[in-house]
């Protein structure tokens, strides 16, 4: 979607683990962990793929994969240095109301739950016209 | 670590409010200078 768009549109990605999901935090703060080592998107794309095998190993095993640094990147999820990061990100999803995902916003407007690629093409191309107006 | 906060800005009566966020370089794809901004809230599990 990014490259069919080619620089108009940019993706933010936010942090929401789900309280029910009991290893979903930890995945969060790896993910960051990896940010940290300039490895964010490769190892988001990773936990996508292998969810939901988030134990500690599992977590530590996708780092060592992506040629991260092992003992920075387990001090890292031990020590839960990312946690305040991901807890802002949620806290910034419920003051907009989110409370389930994924939840999009797409320049403001919403769009919840899976959606096909044509409703992000719709939400898009509308944002783009409105631009112009 | 980058961080921008965004705040909202009305732009025109038509236009939807943009979502209070901050934006992390590291969690952003796409360039800065982007008309659309997609935030997606998401969790891994």
């Amino acid at each position: 979607m990014l490259k069919e768009y080619d620089g108009r549109v940019r993706l933010v990605f936010k942090d929401f683990p789900l309280p029910y999901h009991d290893l979903a935090m930890s995945a969060h703060e790896a993910a960051r962990c990896a940010g940290v080592q300039n490895r964010y998107w490769p190892y988001h794309d990773r936990l996508f793929e292998h969810q939901p095998k988030f134990e500690r190993p599992e977590l530590i095993g996708y780092a060592i994969e992506l040629g991260l640094d092992r003992e920075r990147f387990t001090r890292c999820l031990d020590d839960h240095l990312q946690r305040p990061a991901v807890q802002a990100s949620v806290a910034e999803g419920r003051a907009l109301g989110v409370t389930n995902t994924p939840t999009f916003f797409v320049n403001g407007s919403p769009l919840i739950g899976a959606q096909p690629v044509d409703a992000f093409r719709d939400a898009i191309n509308e944002a783009l016209q409105r631009s112009t107006r | 670590m980058l961080a921008v906060s965004i705040l909202a800005v009305t732009v025109a009566a038509a236009e939807p409010a943009q979502p209070r966020v901050t934006i992390e370089a590291m969690l952003t794809k796409g360039p800065e200078t982007a008309t659309v901004t997609i935030v997606e809230f998401s969790d891994f599990q």
